[in-house]
């Protein structure tokens, strides 16, 4: 029986059925969210309708889903990846060191790219061939690379950076949009684009539905777990190196953090810790949703660590909801 | 020419301590729907996991089109034209219908992109082909009936144009019909040129559809036969056909008046008015195939599951069970055939498995009392002969006879008076096997209740007083001891012979 013919059996239309359809899909809601405080903010907050203030929300998300964008993919197929924060924070510093010992620009950015790229592949190796739980293999290299981004720039703040390397992100733009915000930009769509057409990437799907069966339907699990890590690592390291380009500096706080904020922006978009689940969209959306709410507690001068408590309140209020669409579905 | 589009010759297939498959022959003929019929256990599923490359053999030839061939992984299979729809559902419930039909080869346009439009399209026809108009190809996989994924299953399996489909009891969940669209969608097939090997418990579907019938049993070939020229009663003879007995007691012990009575017991579409009898000082087996209630109907008088309907009296007087806490109380005893999962803390020792058991016999003012724990550990070990340096060893030390005794030793240890037990030998060699059931008949001789459920033909008969079938949710059947025979309740289990 299909969804429609579902509802029908139940008798609901009219705006009870809309809601409770509106309900069943996480986008909706989150974008209703979205446009609610938008037109709010728009409203009570004369600032807020700037170019100014939307380079400020859009620089505010883009390293978080530049790092969010694959790891959206990851974890649809039920396998999550905590050290983010640290592997943005260490390949941003090796990246930092090099541009110091006087590297050439791009050799230094790629030092950082390929540190990243390592961290994920490491991941990779730690899950699929020792099969440690995701979570606890990237809690254990969340750590692990907190330690070692730390030791090897002393605990202090990288400084000092050539200036063409904090033109890039301070002065580069195109038609006047910032690079960071552009580089977001493009992830997302490539990232959207490869989860919903490229059979290698839409995979993840089957493999965080029934891990066994897209085994037994010949799906190689292994490879893709790898694949996946080593990109989440690479475009860890890219946010990292785009931030110490954007702030000329590398302070040794780099990434702290941010695991948990992205996760639980994919969370309040609609990815699934049971795998299966979620959307590009969805996680832009959520990701989207903790800029703006950060952006009018700046404006209305409120103490921004309501942030916190709201995003949080919002991920169990959005997961909550989800779970009661589920038990109604069985 | 070569009139078999595959052979298997001399396939044979060891695990640990089993030997699944010895010398298994088997030989399709192109075009045909061939039948594959053993008891529960007989390695009819292992085959077919070899030959879609799940397992490797440890010898023997595969050969297809007269060549022979290595089945390397399933997607290997799948290349080769072999196509298999498992038992267990193997559906991705949070994806589309579409989805679920074309998995790994989905359309594809120019570009190399998943073409959405196409796949939507092609899904559309083969839904209306076989009349499921009603199904949404654009509907999530987990709002279909378990029938209908079932269907779905079987279609990705038509869409992937395979040469040769497996079917392994694929209509254990589908209602009449959709019994019945299978029957159809199989014969399209096959005269699309399709050879099939059909495994079914349901001899009257081999009767309705297929043109061979392969009878396999612990693992080796037994005889193969034309449809057309035989009958039911000739393929329960060949599935049975052992001459192992067992002595396990049946009969040794004096039975006494009534101690448990279900009666009509509805559990969804699971249990169907069962009604049965216990008395004390009986041991009664539960027959049935692998989901002809009887797990649920122990599952529904333990508690776990509540019944629909039904009434449950203990000693006459009627009880209400709605939970195990309320079963234990009332004095019974469930021995889950997952011992591993449901029954066992195994990373525990002996001594703490049987206090787990017992915590409101074993403390006192609020206190674990760990001593007594132990000293009752210690004396089931000696009683049970379980085999362990002392009981401060872990249970996922021991042998899985052990285990068992272990598991048994819990539930004694609290003297129920009925003994609910299902599989108690699964896994365990013959000689534990026969103390187990020395245990249990010395139970009985005690005044206890046992029932015992069991898919090993000779073990229920060797151990049991009486015998209930079950077939489909009901009690098809029941022979006292002196008409027990294997050959009757096998009619009985397959639904033969209905009373």
């Amino acid at each position: 029986m299909s969804n429609l013919a579902n509802e029908d059996v139940r008798g609901q239309h009219g705006i009870k059925g809309i809601i409770k359809k509106i309900f069943q899909v996480r986008e909706i809601v989150i974008f209703l969210l979205v446009a609610v405080l938008i037109i709010f903010m728009a409203m009570s907050n004369a600032q807020f309708l700037t170019i100014a203030n939307a380079r400020i929300i859009g620089n505010y998300m883009a390293t978080d889903m530049i790092m969010g964008a694959f790891l959206t993919i990851s974890l649809i197929a039920g396998n999550t990846d905590f050290s983010i924060g640290s592997n943005m924070g260490c390949s941003a510093f090796v990246c930092g060191l090099m541009l110091n010992h006087e590297f050439s620009i791009p050799v230094a950015i790629l030092g950082g790219l390929v540190t990243g790229c390592l961290i994920g592949l490491l991941n990779g190796f730690v899950v699929n061939n020792l099969k440690v739980l995701p979570m606890i293999a990237t809690m254990g290299t969340w750590m692990a690379f907190k330690g070692a981004g730390l030791m090897i720039i002393n605990s202090s703040t990288l400084s000092n950076f050539p200036i063409e390397f904090k033109a890039i992100v301070q002065d580069g733009d195109i038609f006047g949009i910032p690079i960071l915000i552009v580089v977001m930009v493009i992830v997302t769509l490539i990232a959207s684009f490869l989860l919903k057409y490229v059979s290698f990437f839409h995979q993840a799907y089957f493999i965080g539905s029934n891990r066994e069966s897209a085994e037994l339907s010949g799906i190689n699990v292994k490879k893709f777990v790898y694949i996946l890590y080593i990109l989440i690592g690479l475009f860890s390291a890219v946010a990292g190196v785009l931030s110490i380009s954007r702030y000329g500096s590398a302070p040794s706080s780099l990434g702290q953090g941010v695991e948990f904020r992205v996760i639980s922006a994919l969370l309040i978009g609609g990815v699934s810790l049971n795998g299966g689940e979620g959307s590009i969209t969805g996680t832009f959306l959520g990701i989207l949703l903790m800029a703006l709410i950060s952006n009018a507690l700046t404006l209305f001068a409120i103490d921004t660590n309501l942030q916190n408590v709201l995003i949080g309140s919002i991920m169990i209020i959005s997961v909550a909801i989800d779970e009661a669409n589920r038990r109604r579905q069985n | 020419m070569e009139d078999y589009v595959l052979r298997l010759e001399d396939i044979t297939k060891e695990f640990p301590g089993v030997k699944a498959l010895d010398r298994m022959q088997f030989q399709l003929r192109r075009g045909s729907i061939h039948a594959l019929i053993g008891e529960n256990g007989a390695g009819k599923s292992t085959l077919m996991k070899v030959l879609s490359g799940v397992y490797t053999p440890d010898a023997g030839k595969i050969i297809l089109d007269g060549e022979e061939i290595k089945v390397q992984n399933p997607l290997d299979a799948e290349k080769k034209g072999i196509s298999i729809v498992y038992q267990e559902l193997s559906v991705f419930h949070t994806t589309t219908v579409s989805e679920n039909i074309f998995t790994t080869n989905p359309p594809r346009n120019k570009m190399g992109m998943i073409d959405y439009k196409t796949m939507n399209l092609e899904v559309r026809k083969i839904l209306d082909s076989y009349g499921f108009t009603d199904v949404d190809e654009k509907a999530k996989m987990r709002s279909l009936s378990v029938g209908r994924q079932q269907i779905v299953e079987i279609l990705r399996a038509v869409q992937r144009k395979a040469k040769i489909l497996i079917l392994d009891e694929p209509t254990s969940a589908l209602t009449e019909y959709e019994t019945e669209v299978l029957m159809k969608i199989m014969r399209t097939l096959n005269q699309e040129g399709v050879s099939i090997i059909y495994i079914s418990h349901r001899l009257e579907e081999i009767f309705e559809i297929c043109d061979t019938v392969t009878i396999m049993r612990d693992g080796c070939y037994i005889k193969t036969l034309d449809v057309e020229k035989t009958c039911k009663e000739e393929l329960v003879k060949y599935m049975v056909g052992r001459d192992v007995v067992y002595q396990y007691g049946a009969g040794t012990s004096e039975i006494k008046g009534e101690l448990l009575r279900v009666e009509n017991l509805c559990y969804k579409k699971e249990l169907k008015n069962v009604s049965l009898v216990l008395h004390r000082g009986e041991v009664l087996g539960l027959a049935g195939l692998e989901g002809a209630g009887r797990t649920e109907l122990l599952e529904c008088i333990f508690g776990v599951k509540r019944p629909e309907s039904g009434h449950i009296y203990i000693d006459g007087k009627e009880v209400h069970i709605k939970s195990p806490v309320a079963a234990r109380a009332h004095g019974i005893a469930y021995l889950t055939k997952d011992r591993k999962n449901k029954g066992l803390y195994l990373r525990m020792s002996i001594s703490n498995n049987i206090l787990a058991n017992n915590v409101d016999r074993f403390t006192k003012k609020g206190f674990m009392q760990f001593a007594a724990a132990r000293k009752d550990a210690e004396e089931y070990r000696e009683k049970f002969e379980i085999k362990t340096p002392d009981v401060d060893k872990k249970v996922s030390q021991l042998s899985g006879g052990n285990q068992q005794k272990v598991l048994l030793s819990m539930w004694i240890s609290r003297v129920p008076q009925i003994l609910l037990i299902d599989e108690p030998t699964r896994g365990i060699d013959v000689g534990t096997k026969e103390s187990i059931h020395h245990l249990i008949r010395s139970f009985a001789k005690e005044g206890m209740g046992v029932i015992i459920v069991s898919s090993d033909m000779p073990e229920l008969i060797g151990a049991s007083d009486r015998i209930v079938a079950m077939y489909e949710g009901r009690v098809s059947g029941e022979l006292k001891l002196e008409d027990i025979n294997e050959e009757r309740i096998m009619a009985q289990t397959s639904g033969l012979e209905i009373e």
